[in-house]
């Protein structure tokens, strides 16, 4: 084997890493800011994906079905975190039956609306086909992919740092009474932390829909994709989600090569390795 | 009078901390609450700060009257809004941001609509934050992160300022310059309220004094005028 | 107080006495009903004793469950044992997987960290499962591993109603050992605990290792009632469910998760035909519950149990009525 059967796995690998990154960086936020694990994650992701079938099919374009599916999860965050206010700070399990009581709930309604066959939308003529770079044959949409993906978290690590609305958010997430203690509304920088948080759930989905299709009962799978990579990355800790997530997209990808049938046990065969040698991730830093 | 508290009883759980305690701060003024370790200090003022309430298994019972506000039961952010600046035990700096985001995070104007205190204002009475200006909270020194969490308090350009136990694990030196620093705030008519171990510091900072014991005010009077023995009897090692 | 208890009994072996009536006396399909309502409240207060007790909120335990029914099945059908030895052999070895797999999964010490991770592992077994032809990939194992005996569906009930019967009696005496309280101790006030020298990571391993062991047993039950084995008894949906039959029903008493358990195999089981919404249905019967009854219906200080005590205290004679402070 040489060189170039390498490459295209391990594209393929950064790429659906970085699908999954998108999503567990949502999570990540959620989790750090407010302490909620957002079982629901998975749905949203098929939200999106299903979203952007639609009006993607309506209007014939990709990236506006993909502004759609990421507009409407948007949205839907606010609504997730106005359900989840009553039991803040009540003990753990009630947030996470609520958000498993809403992917539930978006279970059903994906099978009524968009039946339960798999269906996909053609990738746009503009990313179909492949690019050559050096000797190397490269499918355009997974490089597409790649760029989306980093342009976004280049943009959500611009926030975080850069803005005062990412300010709030670390201030949030290292101390939330101080917080509120200096009068600061924290209600409404947890609504964007959860807006923020699913609409990247949503986009990723949005990105994924032309690659493996629609399937209305894809949520828990869509969720239990993103555990690995939040477990081995530090939960909660979103610096180290990139890093986590394209290692497990290049590690599954080299898998399939070698373990066609099994390489889906990867992931979460690391995972437990991982929790056995280092329970707080391998990506964490100590801060303070 | 700025503040006054009137039979305010705190519980933490079943924990009984402040029995039927009363309180008065002009406006103005610089007052200490002094007392030995576990008396209800901090108690007291996080009890105004709103920081005893359901989500800690804490209540709180009877009147906090701020400015003709009843402050029991109102939220945190709420008090804080309505004048009162909180400088926390243990500071409570926000270690993933800069010195300059601590205070912009902060910055707020007063209940009068005042914008007094500015990051201008704040850098010309703690120079040595402007120096400091990008570093992470995380990397400061305590004594740099005592003056950061003073400094964060009068961003909000707060009415009443509450000082909870900030001497504590501060080097001597660092202690004399917080003096100094309080000397200037009720230059600046800012009200005080310093809830403090350090029986030095606080009488250095305060006009007046409240003393307590088991959770009760056991003695209150001018910080100049207080006999030793009063002090010797509730506050001696 | 006294009298309290006595309502609770009266009530347990009324509620015993009528599942008898129910499960034997009212047709077939009852009786299957009520097989699989029992085995979902053994596997409801299995879990109670992590969830209630130790406040380890679980999202994996049909983990065992499911693997308790595949044991049963891959030691009759694959190893061509008896009945009499798959048994014990499964509730011996899934117990002692469940000691290694809870200490991994207790090591950080995070309470969310440990919720995720059981999920996590379910999941993982899950897929490997649906995966695996050995143990029919997606459509489970069929075998007939009952005895003569318990062909008929009423035996077959009675064994179930017995078996459970037991180990609720033996979780029950449980809950009065000191373990319990340092148990819900730990839940309640963690660092007092340990400043009291409780070893926390040993205690809810103990915890995590018995509530899994009664839950393979709830598994092997389901195995002998379906003579099979399911890949949707491994399904995190299940796992959910079970959770969702300990916060419905109330963590905090003994009874509640069997309560849960009747009322959420009830709903799961006849809304589907009713409608094609069950699962919003019960999505929107889940986030109610979480908003009005938090601490689940037989919660101490909730309303449904304030509304009974009321009752009660109208119903009992008016002498002792003037004592009671209300």
């Amino acid at each position: 084997m040489n060189l170039s059967t390498y490459v295209v796995p391990l594209i393929t690998g950064v790429a659906s890493g970085l699908i999954l990154y998108l999503s567990a960086a949502g999570m990540n936020l959620m989790i750090s800011g407010l302490g909620v694990i957002n079982f629901g994650q998975g749905a949203f992701f098929v939200l999106g994906a299903g979203v952007c079938l639609i009006v993607g099919k309506a209007t014939g374009s990709l990236l506006q079905g993909m502004a759609a599916g990421t507009l409407v999860t948007f949205f839907l965050g606010g609504l997730l975190e106005l359900s989840l206010r009553p039991v803040v700070g009540k003990k753990m399990e009630l947030t996470l039956m609520i958000t498993m009581g809403i992917a539930y709930i978006l279970d059903d309604i994906f099978e009524i609306v968009w039946g339960s066959s798999v269906q996909t939308l053609a990738i746009p003529v503009w990313l179909r086909g492949l690019v050559t770079v050096g000797s190397f044959q490269i499918p355009k949409y997974y490089l597409f992919i790649i760029g989306a993906a980093l342009l976004i978290g280049l943009a959500f690590w611009i926030v975080f740092e850069k803005t005062r609305l990412g300010m709030r958010f670390r201030a949030i997430i290292s101390n939330r009474d101080m917080v509120e203690a200096l009068g600061v509304n924290v209600h409404l920088s947890y609504m964007m932390m959860f807006m923020i948080g699913i609409a990247l759930s949503g986009f990723a989905g949005a990105l994924n829909l032309p690659i493996s299709g629609f399937t209305a009962t894809g949520a828990m799978g869509a969720f239990g994709a993103i555990v690995p990579i939040l477990v081995i990355g530090g939960l909660g800790n979103i610096q180290g989600t990139l890093p986590s997530a394209v290692f497990i997209g290049v590690l599954s990808a080299v898998a399939a090569l070698f373990l066609p049938k099994l390489y889906n046990l990867v992931p979460t065969v690391v995972m437990v390795l991982v929790i056995m040698i280092k329970p707080q991730g391998l990506f964490t830093r100590k801060e303070r | 009078m700025i503040l006054k508290l009137h039979d305010v009883n705190a519980y933490y759980g079943s924990s009984h901390i402040l029995f039927d305690m009363d309180l008065e701060v002009e406006e103005g003024d610089s007052v200490c609450i002094l007392g030995r370790n576990g008396v209800g200090k901090s108690t007291t003022l996080k009890s105004i700060m709103g920081l005893l309430n359901p989500k800690n298994h804490a209540s709180v019972t009877g009147s906090i009257m701020f400015q003709g506000q009843e402050l029991v039961k109102k939220p945190t952010y709420k008090i804080s809004r309505a004048g009162v600046g909180y400088v926390p035990q243990g500071r409570q700096i926000f270690p993933t941001l800069s010195t300059k985001e601590n205070l912009l995070l902060a910055a707020k104007a007063g209940p009068d609509g005042s914008r007094f205190w500015d990051l201008d204002k704040i850098y010309e009475l703690f120079p040595s934050l402007k120096n400091r200006e990008s570093v992470k909270g995380a990397r400061l020194s305590g004594g740099e992160q005592q003056m950061l969490a003073i400094a964060r308090g009068l961003m909000q350009n707060p009415k009443l300022l509450l000082l909870d136990e900030i001497t504590e694990g501060l080097a001597p030196i660092v202690v004399d310059e917080l003096v100094e620093v309080v000397e200037r705030l009720r230059s600046y008519n800012v009200s005080i309220l310093v809830a403090e171990q350090n029986v030095r510091f606080a009488m250095s900072v305060s006009r007046h004094c409240y003393i307590i014991e088991k959770g009760s005010v056991v003695y209150y009077g001018e910080t100049a005028k207080i006999p030793p023995e009063i002090i010797e009897q509730y506050l001696g090692a | 107080m006294k009298k309290l208890n006595l309502t609770a009994t009266v009530l347990t072996v009324a509620a015993v006495g009528l599942c008898l009536v129910l499960g034997v006396f009212c047709g077939i399909n009852t009786t299957l009903l009520m097989s699989r309502i029992v085995i979902m409240a053994l596997f409801a207060l299995s879990l109670n004793i992590q969830t209630g007790y130790a406040g380890l909120g679980n999202l994996g335990h049909a983990l065992y469950f499911g693997l308790g029914s595949y044991g049963v099945l891959i030691f009759v059908s694959k190893f061509g044992q008896p009945l009499y030895l798959a048994i014990p052999a499964t509730i011996l070895i899934l117990t002692l997987v469940s000691a290694a797999v809870g200490f991994l999964m207790l090591q950080s010490d995070d309470k969310m960290s440990f919720l995720f991770l059981s999920f996590g592992v379910c999941l993982l077994v899950y897929t490997a499962f649906a995966k695996w032809a050995w143990v029919g990939n997606k459509t489970g194992l069929t075998f007939n591993v009952r005895p003569q005996a318990l062909n008929d569906p009423r035996n077959c009930f009675m064994l179930i109603l017995l078996v459970t019967a037991v180990c609720a009696a033996l979780m029950y005496l449980l809950t009065k050992t000191p373990f319990t309280a340092a148990l819900k101790g730990s839940r309640e006030n963690e660092t007092r605990m340990v400043f009291l020298g409780v070893n926390i990571k040993r205690l809810r391993l103990v915890a995590y290792v018995i509530s899994s062991f009664f839950g393979v047993i709830a598994g092997v039950l389901y195995a002998i009632m379906n003579n099979g084995a399911y890949i949707t008894s491994i399904d995190t949906s299940m796992a959910l469910e079970a959770m969702m039959m300990c916060l419905i029903g109330g963590g905090a008493t003994f009874l509640g998760p069997v309560l849960g358990a009747v009322i959420v195999t009830l709903v799961r089981n006849f809304l589907p035909t009713v409608t094609n919404l069950d699962s919003v249905i019960f999505g929107v019967m889940v986030i109610l519950c979480c908003y009005f009854l938090p601490d689940g219906i037989t919660a101490p200080n909730g309303r449904p149990a304030a509304l009974v005590r009321r009752v009660a205290g109208r119903l009992r004679k008016s002498g002792s009525d003037s004592e009671k402070v209300r």
